[in-house]
């Protein structure tokens, strides 16, 4: 039986002042799902979002919500239904149990009785140490947090956070972590972006890529950029030291390769042509995936599996794997 | 020198009398400020909310109205009104001419573009982090407009100090509009001009202190106000 889809989207495009942002030419968001979108800075995450939170209004394209094309006249009405954490949230500037009655009396009026250390409670904070502190007393992960307990209570069908994960430590992580969990049992649909690969394959039932304002469906591509004898890797320059290396020789005529890291193709053993040698440098199982970190030259890079399709083989970290790439390489 | 200090005893004499007519004009001026600061402040954040919010050519053509209007001259804000309450103006059946509620209308008009100018440029110039947050926790126009208002008060206070000491300390409209009736319509600065023009040097001075006194007193409130606000 087909999931039922909380967004649509068919040929959406967002420009800015006539510059192009973001196209989208084909997105469904199932409902009580965990979406999660990747991609290098600049490549339009955040607009997206803000498209889907019904912040912007997109150019061209459709866009459907609760099987409803919605037009710019209906944009306050549905946003209703879906909230949005900012990567950088903004508190207001009072105290933190003053924000979190803000949120209460939007959702419950005249609300005397709160049982602040409820909230707080769920996402690691407590009365004692910050209820009554100042909005600009808290250090910026307990910030996000009041912010997001914020969005919590309100208790929208869709939640939308960009870039949880950014300066927040461990601890606040978990927690997070935990409350994504409970949201998706209640059956909330979430949607984040995240620079965290390893949080995104540890949460995201299916990812997403954007590259250069384009979404590529369930996909997670890693990018190797040769620069002027420099390769940028997974958005980390770091240096050549090798320019004959065989990843320069095999993609010769590129400036830069774009590869899927989903199912790519793996021998353990070098024993055909073309293949390109990696390193594991970490083995991880994250919700039915097997999730390798490698090492190509000195770029770090994900390849995940279906956990079925590896069941047979040993991943070793700090043993080689050999990769036939040009299968899952884009040409974009 | 010696006779500007003589004139400085004799004002705190002239204070500490608790002379009646001073205090009428100090409660005349205070009556007037209060209140035409604040429907200044009324209309000019309304203005200024939605002046913040309009980016087309209607809205930058207004924003500009209202920064040249920042430069109106008081004598001209009171003539224009003089001619619009006089008895044979359009609104002279009203009888507000040389009250003090036609002073209000005077200063108010003063206030309004400095309240509305400087606003707008507060609420454009505030965090934009704000506006988004409050929508994706889908608040209604009323209390966004509440929330922002609140959240942008500092510069909203500036505004108002601003504005009230342009109001305080102008003498035109007072003067064209109120005609400085003893008991009635005198307000300290309209005071200090007749003094000064009889020659009581010491009681202009002594009112001149006073309205001195007066704008410190404001001041420091309305910095504890500021204080509180950021605790």
């Amino acid at each position: 039986m087909e999931s039922v889809k909380v967004y649509q989207i068919r040929e959406l495009q967002y420009n800015y002042d006539h510059l192009f942002l973001l196209k989208v030419k084909k997105l469904n968001i199932p409902k009580g799902k965990i979406i999660g979108i990747v991609g290098p800075n600049g490549s339009g995450k955040t607009t997206l979002l803000k498209i889907l939170a019904f912040l912007y209004e997109k150019s061209s394209g459709e866009l459907i919500f609760d099987d409803k094309i919605i037009k710019k006249e209906d944009m306050k009405k549905v946003r209703q239904n879906v909230t949005m954490l900012m990567e950088e949230p903004y508190l207001l500037h009072r105290s933190v149990r003053n924000n979190i009655r803000y949120a209460l009396n939007l959702v419950i009026k005249n609300n005397k009785s709160i049982d602040y250390e409820h909230y707080l409670s769920m996402l690691g904070l407590n009365s004692e140490n910050h209820l009554l502190k100042n909005y600009n007393q808290l250090s910026r992960g307990e910030s996000k947090r009041v912010a997001m307990l914020m969005h919590l209570i309100i208790n929208r069908e869709v939640l939308i956070l960009d870039e949880p994960t950014n300066n927040i430590d461990e601890r606040s992580k978990i927690y997070l972590e935990n409350t994504l969990v409970k949201l998706r049992a209640s059956g909330k649909t979430i949607i984040f972006s995240s620079h965290d690969i390893m949080f995104t394959l540890k949460h995201a039932d299916t990812i997403h890529s954007l590259y250069n304002g384009s979404l590529y469906n369930d996909m997670l591509l890693n990018v190797i950029e040769f620069n002027m004898g420099k390769i940028i890797a997974n958005f980390h320059r770091i240096e050549d030291k090798d320019k004959n290396s065989i990843l320069k020789k095999q993609f010769l005529s590129e400036n830069k390769i774009v590869f899927n890291a989903n199912s790519v193709k793996y021998f353990l053993n070098n024993n055909c042509k073309g293949l390109v040698k990696a390193t594991i440098a970490s083995v991880a199982l994250y919700n039915n995936r097997c999730v390798l970190t490698i090492d190509i030259e000195g770029n770090i890079c994900y390849l995940y599996y279906n956990i079925d399709l590896i069941n047979k083989n040993v991943f070793l970290p700090g043993s080689d794997i050999f990769l036939s790439l040009k299968e899952n390489v884009l040409n974009i | 020198m010696h006779y500007i200090l003589e004139s400085f005893y004799s004002a705190l004499v002239l204070i500490g009398k608790f002379d009646l007519e001073i205090y009428e004009i100090i409660f005349t001026t205070l009556h007037i400020t209060f209140y035409s600061l604040s429907y200044a402040l009324f209309f000019g954040i309304i203005t200024a909310f939605f002046l913040s919010g309009a980016t087309g050519r209607t809205g930058r053509l207004l924003k500009i109205i209202f920064n040249t209007l920042l430069s109106l001259p008081t004598v001209t804000i009171g003539l224009l009104v003089y001619i619009f309450l006089m008895q044979q103006g359009p609104f002279g059946y009203l009888h507000l001419l040389f009250t003090k509620k036609a002073i209000i209308i005077g200063q108010t008009i003063l206030a309004y573009p400095i309240i509305t100018s400087l606003v707008t440029s507060t609420l454009e110039n505030y965090d934009k982090r704000l506006k988004e947050f409050l929508l994706t926790l889908g608040v209604n126009k009323l209390v966004l407009m509440r929330t922002i208002l609140w959240e942008a008060r500092y510069g909203i206070l500036i505004s108002a100090i601003t504005a009230y000491g342009r109001v305080i300390s102008e003498v035109g409209t007072s003067m064209i509009l109120g005609g400085n009736i003893k008991g009635y319509t005198r307000t300290l600065t309209t005071a200090i001009s007749l003094e000064t023009s009889k020659g009581s040097f010491e009681n202009a001075l002594a009112l001149g202190f006073i309205l001195l006194t007066i704008s410190l007193v404001i001041n420091i409130g309305l910095h504890f106000m500021r204080r509180q606000w950021s605790q």
